[in-house]
């Protein structure tokens, strides 16, 4: 091949043009840092076990900042089954979030506490009671009470267990009346 | 005037306040828990003093069914006598008079003992809360307090003692609150958790008790003048009617309730979990 003059620009603008094309292939298969990958919103399975494995994969194909999207789809994929064997199906979904460290220990242990153990995640302190729980006594017992409510969900939509969401009502009533007069003595004090 | 507000709502809270003085005093009893450091919400001292608070009770519960009783015989010789628009007879005229001054001597009667009452329960209030606060308020955070609740093992409603609502007789009350306790003394395990319940029903109870019998004592005394004037201009109001049978409901029971239970002992120990249920390391 006899190279001249005449053919080099050619030869850049057609090696230019050639690069800029694997550049633009190689950007249209990498997900944006801005824009979340494809289908990390649609919709899961009906079905637990199929939804809990797709989950999954969508995490691990980077859907991590759709963690409580994707939480929430898969609580209204329980309810529609309740099972008890779903209490252990969420408990080994949060372990796995959380050795992946798509959530921290943490989180994983207020989450399930949250929606399908007895004690009370808002009420959770190290403090005494004076002076940890009275100065915003009203407003930690608004979020029991609103716990209260993703206990119902998840104990008596997702698992079924009436009994078990029975013994959460009766703490938080239990525990509203002993900080309510706690408090009122330390108040009068 | 509403006078059956007036005699009623005294009573009921020292129907209340006598009953926890049994109740109170059993369940020190049961301060030794099984597990967990133990609670002594109720020392000798406090429980001394709810038992004078139940006796100062039960002198007055005895001083107004007295009077009420008097006050019944009457209002039923007056209306067997259709006396109701009489106008100007002699004889009725005089038993409304007698009425009036029955109902006099019971104001009278609790105006006397509700000082006392005050002071009862005062001294009662200020022991438990040194206690709620030394203990529960200072001594436990609240993640502390839901664990001491949740290890009694019980986690139902019918396990705690209820707040009385004053639809039953005393002496049953009594009786009941007997059986709870003989009933959490045995087989429960710690009962950390139904003395703190128990504590603090007490101590709200007392409370609200303190603050009525505040407004009642600045009642009576209206009502005490109010019922001079009636005493000179005699006639029979629809409320000193209304007040008699408010009272007789009160310290007799009501028909229905008398035979309704305050609370049933408590359930045996058992776990709460089931033996299949799943249990989790992530639950706090």
């Amino acid at each position: 091949m006899n190279l001249s003059f005449a053919s080099v620009p050619r030869i850049a603008v057609a090696a230019t043009c050639a690069a800029l094309m694997l550049m633009s292939a190689a950007c249209s298969s990498t997900p944006s840092r801005d824009q979340p990958a494809v289908g990390c919103d649609a919709p899961l399975s009906q079905r637990l076990s199929l939804a809990m494995a797709e989950a999954r994969t969508r995490l691990d194909a980077g859907c991590r900042d759709n963690y409580a999207s994707l939480f929430e789809k898969l609580l209204i994929v329980g309810e529609g089954d309740p099972q008890p064997e779903n209490k252990r199906v969420f408990s080994e979904f949060l372990v796995w979030t959380s050795d992946r460290g798509y959530i921290s220990p943490l989180q994983a242990r207020q989450t399930y506490t949250r929606y399908f153990g007895t004690k009370f995640v808002s009420a959770l302190s190290d403090y005494n009671t004076c002076a940890a729980f009275c100065p915003t006594k009203e407003e930690l017992l608004g979020e029991m009470r609103s716990e209260l409510g993703e206990k119902s969900r998840g104990l008596v939509n997702v698992v079924g267990d009436r009994d078990g969401y029975a013994r959460a009502s009766t703490l938080f009533q239990e525990l509203e009346l002993v900080i309510s007069a706690t408090c009122a003595a330390c108040a009068a004090q | 005037m509403n006078y059956t507000r007036l005699i009623s709502e005294p009573v009921h809270c020292l129907l209340a306040v006598a009953c926890f003085a049994v109740f109170g005093a059993g369940t020190a009893s049961a301060q030794q828990g099984a597990e967990g450091p133990e609670l002594r919400l109720f020392s000798s001292t406090i429980v001394e003093d709810i038992r004078r608070t139940g006796e100062a009770a039960a002198t007055m519960e005895l001083d107004v069914i007295g009077s009420v009783e008097a006050m019944d015989r009457q209002l039923e010789l007056y209306q067997a006598s259709a006396c109701d628009g009489a106008g100007q007879d002699q004889g009725c005229g005089e038993m409304r008079r007698q009425l009036t001054e029955s109902y006099g001597a019971m104001l009278d009667a609790m105006g006397e003992a509700l000082p006392q009452m005050e002071d009862a329960i005062a001294r009662s209030r200020d022991g438990l809360q040194q206690s709620l606060v030394s203990q529960l308020g200072r001594g436990a955070s609240s993640t502390e307090l839901m664990t001491l609740l949740l290890d009694d093992g019980g986690g139902t409603a019918s396990s705690r003692p209820t707040r009385s609502d004053g639809s039953t007789r005393l002496s049953e009350r009594f009786r009941q609150y007997h059986s709870l306790v003989a009933g959490s003394s045995n087989g429960t395990r710690g009962g950390r958790g139904a003395l703190a319940v128990t504590a603090a029903d007490i101590y709200l109870e007392m409370q609200e008790a303190s603050e009525l019998i505040a407004i009642t004592r600045d009642e009576i005394a209206r009502a005490q003048i109010a019922n001079d004037i009636e005493l000179a201009l005699p006639r029979l109001t629809d409320e000193m009617e209304a007040t008699v049978e408010g009272v007789k409901r009160v310290l007799f029971g009501e028909g229905d309730a008398a035979a309704a239970t305050v609370a049933t002992p408590p359930p045996r120990t058992g776990d709460t979990v089931g033996p299949g249920d799943f249990e989790s390391e992530l639950e706090f």
